[in-house]
């Protein structure tokens, strides 16, 4: 009975798949879709967070939208909060803290909205540094990586405009000085202002104005070039680390079906629950203390959001100068928030078409590189990320210097200081890290556990550990990325016990040739080791008979593959170690 | 790369992605398919736990939600509902999936025979633009290009008609004789504050202007001002000094009064301004002093502006030192 | 050690050295400004001395009632304990010396003040007093006041020329929590921030929390403006103003948090270092554990 119908409903939806193929022809797409393969380092899943951190702001902020009211037009509270009880205030504050104190849900969605900003932003700029570390953003990616940080740029944008919207104290105080800044462009900057603003500060129309960009421009943008971003990702094909067999013209990793669907899918939900955590549990932009928004009111400890706290730092810890032309005056703040900013993103958007200039690089490249083997680059980054968290640093210099008990005047000066003198320091020193992990083999890799043979007469006798093929996945060692120097390996330090430890097997094992050496190097070792020493009982890891003999699993994707040695001493001898899938060019 | 036809081949053949991605070889393809976890059983159960925990978190979503709602909870069970199918799904994904490893082939993303191919199908165009037709399409671009210009026109109503760029844009509502009054309209009196008292004033009938906001000050009982400028002892009378609120760096209200110190702070990037010395500035990203009001006391005791101030008040612009 | 790291060592050692050397002298550059606290500026109208100009309680309109102060057995005590704790910095007659300025004309409700909370004794001349354990008792520290408002300012007879008295009663059972919201944030928290957490000023100089302040003392740090902060008149905020600012403070600073753990009221700056350190680094746990490390 129940076969039956499962039966005709298979029937009915391959019934219904042919239809759709027939009119639609998604068949062979759709498998190339299926099969895609993305690689499985977890630097990959980087972007993921913020991909999937903006559909949940999607979703979080339609229900925001059908509640919000963009009007900036007065009127007296009398809703359920006490404490603004008869209170002026524009109606997109009042509607505000009705979503958060008369909706069921409205709180918690609000503050997961925020909160997924917050990661938005973050998640970007993780992503963006492993973007630029590993030189992913190297050629064919160069337009990706402007659509990406053209991306950021509009997530910036996008955020400021929403946090905004409620009209509060905090928020409004940024409408004030995002208002100076620009108006202090030459030439246009008044006007633009006025534009944007409904007329001088503090203009008629701000919210309405910022509501439409925040919901609808900016929106659709970062959905049309997040598209594009990815488009051309799967059409460029993900890059990948070397090793495991990964070479510049194929990709190694799990498929789209069923694999990387559900590692991805189960990934979002994860990004949706840690927000949903945040969301309920960690109060955030708590309006209502705040009061609504009166330009004669200021607080002290008021920052933006962190994403902009770097250009408020800027105007910080810039000095009060301004110039002046005959009858007009470049103010103060245009340099800090306009050209530094402008300045920084040219950079960063110049950066592969410099980067390839300088090295002289124009080839394709599709292998990743790891940090450590461009010093250069490296440096250049870290030190780039230090200038930026010294500029947000100096955005908080009040909290800071009430935190730690000091004047804002000194924070602010060693800060000034510190944003000429930190970055150098540590891009050097990010620079020598990376000559020291190049200069020593074994930097970073996971040494192979040994198994402590005890013989009769209480000699002691090492073997490195037959693993089970599934730690050999983990335990498989990075490929060396081919540099310019050849590095000699520190000898292994001889046992005592000889014959032990033959040293061709450490050599084996130290400059880790083609093959990952776990079965290929213990097979020698164990032949000649323990069961020459008598009375020793044989300790190993292979399969009892019976059993299948166990198999590191990495170099069995080609289809010519030596079967050779599957002996009583386990593995297949991995004679295909030496073949094209030595990985690395 | 051996392989050069695309996935959307039109040929009709099979591509690279037709066969098994990986091997052709059964038993390795067979091993590719077992599932990762060395103990599926387990990782079963776990992954089932998730499920039902999020089958569960759903009722008292509900449940709360019926209840007049509570942020928290809301959040914590929302957080065993997304994390318990998201957790499920990676840890389905991670171990009980077909094991791998995978491998495809990248596509050719170009070759010369395509660009040569693309190059030839844009050359069918060209009669179109031949001979006297370039002239068309010279007028298309022009027309194109004005369309585009003055379909942007319409966005000059964002702005509300009568508003200019630097017309009453920073002059305030200050007059000579104005009377100084707090935020609720009542006149201030000589004896409203004590020294070392501030508060924010504006001019009768303009409580609500953004840009005639004025922090009133006493800063002593007697006249008070810069030793290199006498002239402005007129300016303050019994001790009370009149400077605008609005910051000349970003346009921040200067609230800050350090009655000790005898400084003005400004919260938002820590401005600091001289009270004694006609607000110069002394510390922080400031460029300008901030604005002083002249003060009088008229025949009632009442606090009246002297004259309007001197400048245009609040941050600088490209226009402001030719108002 | 590699030699290229110890190559490093050096120059990065002296480097941190400078770094902590010109920290330690820009913070003691601080501290010693702030000696200013103690010794009014060169300059400045002597602002601790409000003579003539001070307007005094005038009737009670609901909310802080203000009592004359009591001449008498109060005042007696009053002067032992303040030769014994004060009269160091703040001579015998409380006429001020070079450490300490004069403390007459005053009045009771900026002594009281800054004994109650324990400013006074100063712990540490070269700072801005802290808030710490009162050494006196709410008694003993009435007394004090009492005695420094007997003493008279040179030239006045009389109450007159006193600062304000200590209030008798706060009343804040007709204060509107709304309008006092409105004053405070005309008023207060540009210095002591939107949440009452205190913020900072200059030169090392800072407006307090007002976490931990009872009505009591908020009512005479109104009136009295102790250190930096302005001296707010009756004039200016009423009796029933003040009352609704007490009413409202006690609220803000133990607030609805409704949205959840509030993360210290500070704001943005704790809530993107969560963001980023809980929120990101969470998920790239999960990362870690979903993808490989290798």
């Amino acid at each position: 009975m129940r076969g039956k119908a499962a039966e005709a409903g298979k029937k009915a939806a391959a019934k219904q798949g042919r239809d759709l193929d027939e009119r639609l022809g998604l068949a062979s797409a759709g498998r190339w879709m299926l099969n895609y393969i993305f690689p499985d380092h977890w630097s990959f899943m980087l972007g993921e967070i913020a991909l999937y951190s903006f559909i949940i702001l999607l979703l979080t902020g339609v229900y925001l939208a059908f509640f919000f009211v963009d009007s900036a037009h007065e009127i007296i509270y009398h809703g359920s909060y006490v404490p603004l009880q008869g209170v002026k205030m524009s109606e997109a504050y009042a509607s505000t803290l009705q979503i958060s104190f008369n909706l069921r849900a409205g709180l918690v969605i609000r503050q997961m909205h925020h909160w997924a900003a917050l990661i938005f932003i973050g998640a970007i700029g993780i992503h963006m540094c492993r973007i630029f570390f590993t030189g992913a953003f190297r050629k064919p990616r160069e337009i990706n990586w402007t659509i990406g940080l053209t991306l950021m740029i509009l997530a910036l944008l996008n955020g400021f405009f929403g946090y905004s919207l409620p009209d509060d104290l905090i928020s409004g105080g940024g409408l004030r000085i995002f208002y100076s800044v620009f108006e202090s462009i030459p030439f246009v900057g008044t006007w633009a202002m006025e534009l944007l603003y409904g007329g001088p500060y503090p203009g008629t129309a701000v919210l309405s104005h910022f509501y439409v960009i925040h919901v609808f421009i900016l929106p659709l943008v970062i959905l049309g070039l997040l598209s594009a971003h990815l488009a051309i990702i799967m059409r460029q094909h993900h890059t990948q680390f070397p090793g495991k067999g990964a070479t510049e013209t194929n990709v190694v990793g799990t498929p789209m079906w069923p694999g990387y669907m559900a590692k991805s899918g189960g990934y979002f939900f994860m990004t949706m629950a840690v927000t949903a955590l945040l969301g309920g549990l960690a109060q955030i932009n708590p309006i209502w203390l705040f009061g609504p928004y009166d330009p004669i009111r200021i607080s002290t400890f008021t920052q933006p959001d962190w994403y902009i706290g770097w250009l408020d730092g800027a105007l910080r810890l810039w000095p009060n100068w301004e110039t002046h032309f005959p009858g007009h005056i470049i103010a103060n703040t245009f340099y800090p928030a306009v050209i530094l900013p402008g300045i920084i993103f040219n950079i960063l958007y110049a950066y592969p078409f410099l980067e390839a200039k300088l090295t002289g690089d124009k080839a394709y490249h599709n292998l990743l590189q790891r940090p450590r083997d461009v010093p250069g680059r490296t440096a250049f980054g870290a030190g780039f990320l230090a200038f930026f968290f010294v500029l947000l640093l100096g955005g908080s210099e009040d909290v800071i210097a009430v935190a730690f008990d000091t004047s804002v005047q000194s924070v602010v000066w060693v800060l000034r200081v510190g944003l000429f003198a930190i970055p150098p320091i540590v891009g050097a020193v990010a620079y020598l890290l990376c000559k020291e992990l190049s200069a020593v083999p074994s930097a970073g890799k996971r040494p192979l556990a040994n198994v402590i043979v005890r013989s009769v007469d209480g000699g002691y006798a090492a073997t490195p550990v037959e693993l089970h093929p599934l730690e050999a996945e983990h335990h498989e060692e990075l490929e060396p990325a081919p540099v310019g120097h050849v590095f000699v390996p520190e000898p292994e330090p001889q046992l005592v016990t000889a014959g032990v430890v033959s040293p061709a097997s450490a050599a084996e094992r130290t400059d880790r040739g083609p093959a990952p050496a776990t079965s290929a190097a213990s097979a020698p070792v164990q032949s000649t080791s323990a069961s020459d020493i008598p009375g020793v009982r044989q300790v190993s890891r292979q399969g009892t008979p019976g059993e299948p003999a166990p198999r590191s699993g990495r170099h069995l994707f080609f289809p010519r593959r030596s079967h050779g040695g599957e002996g009583p001493n386990g593995s297949n001898g991995d004679g295909a170690g030496t073949g094209p899938d030595s990985g690395s060019d | 790369m051996t392989d050069v036809r695309g996935p959307h081949d039109p040929s009709g053949a099979p591509g690279p992605s037709a066969a098994p991605i990986g091997t052709t070889d059964t038993e390795t393809y067979a091993a590719q398919l077992s599932v990762a976890a060395r103990n599926p059983k387990r990782v079963e159960l776990v992954v089932g736990a998730c499920f039902i925990l999020a089958i569960l978190s759903v009722f008292v979503l509900g449940w709360i939600y019926t209840q007049r709602g509570n942020p928290q909870i809301e959040g914590a069970m929302l957080f065993v509902l997304f994390g318990g199918i998201g957790f499920g799904m990676a840890a389905w994904g991670k171990y009980l999936m077909p094991r791998g490893p995978f491998v495809e082939e990248r596509e050719v993303l170009t070759s010369e025979a395509d660009e040569q191919a693309f190059a030839e199908t844009l050359k069918r165009g060209q009669v179109a633009i031949e001979g006297r037709r370039s002239f068309l399409l010279k007028l298309f671009l022009a027309a194109s290009g004005l369309m585009g210009a003055i379909l942007l026109f319409p966005l000059r109503s964002l702005t509300p008609a009568g508003a200019s760029a630097n017309g009453p844009f920073y002059k305030t509502e200050w007059k000579p004789g104005s009377l100084v009054v707090d935020e609720s309209n009542n006149p201030v009196h000589y004896s409203t504050l004590d020294v070392g008292g501030s508060m924010t004033v504006f001019p009768y009938g303009y409580t609500d202007s953004e840009d005639d906001q004025t922090l009133l000050i006493r800063a002593s009982l007697k006249p008070v001002a810069p030793p290199d400028q006498p002239e402005k002892l007129q300016w303050s009378p019994v001790g009370y000094l009149a400077f605008s609120k609005l910051c000349t760096h970003a346009g921040c209200p200067v609230g800050q009064y350090e009655a000790e110190y005898q400084k003005l702070l400004c919260p938002c990037h820590e401005s600091t301004f001289n009270v004694l010395d006609a607000c110069a500035v002394v510390f922080g990203p400031a460029p300008r002093p901030l604005p002083q009001l002249p003060l009088t006391l008229d025949s009632n005791g009442y606090l009246r502006a002297l004259s309007s101030y001197g400048e245009p008040v609040g941050p600088g612009f490209w226009y402001r030192d030719a108002l | 050690m590699t030699r290229r790291t110890r190559q490093m060592a050096l120059p990065a050692l002296l480097v941190m050295g400078v770094a902590a050397v010109s920290i330690v002298l820009f913070g003691s550059t601080a501290r010693a400004q702030s000696t200013g606290a103690a010794a009014p500026q060169p300059g400045a109208p002597a602002t601790t001395v409000p003579a003539g100009s001070h307007n005094h309680a005038l009737g009670n309109t609901g909310g802080t009632n203000y009592q004359d102060t009591e001449l008498g057995a109060g005042a007696a005590t009053g002067k032992q304990l303040f030769v014994q704790a004060c009269s160091s910095c703040h001579g015998t007659d409380a006429e001020g010396s070079a450490r300490a300025p004069t403390l007459v004309g005053l009045g009771s409700a900026a002594v009281d003040f800054w004994v109650i909370t324990g400013r006074m004794p100063l712990e540490i001349p070269s700072q801005q007093a802290m808030r710490k354990n009162p050494i006196f008792s709410v008694t003993q520290a009435k007394e004090i006041a009492q005695y420094v408002a007997s003493l008279q300012v040179p030239g006045y007879v009389g109450s007159v020329a006193q600062g304000p008295s200590i209030p008798g009663s706060i009343d804040l059972s007709q204060a509107n929590l709304a309008q006092g919201g409105e004053l405070f944030r005309l008023n207060c928290s540009t210095c002591h921030s939107l949440t009452a957490n205190g913020g900072a000023l200059s030169y090392g100089a800072f407006a307090p929390s007002l976490v931990p302040d009872t009505p009591l003392e908020i009512a005479e740090a109104i009136r009295t403006g102790p250190g930096n902060m302005p001296r707010f008149t009756i004039a200016q905020l009423s009796s029933q103003d003040e009352a609704d600012i007490i009413k409202y403070v006690k609220y803000i600073t133990h607030p609805q948090d409704r949205g959840g753990f509030n993360l210290g009221h500070v704001g943005p700056t704790t809530e993107g270092f969560i963001g980023i350190v809980v929120g990101v680094g969470v998920l790239m746990l999960a990362a870690f554990w979903i993808g490989d490390r290798v």
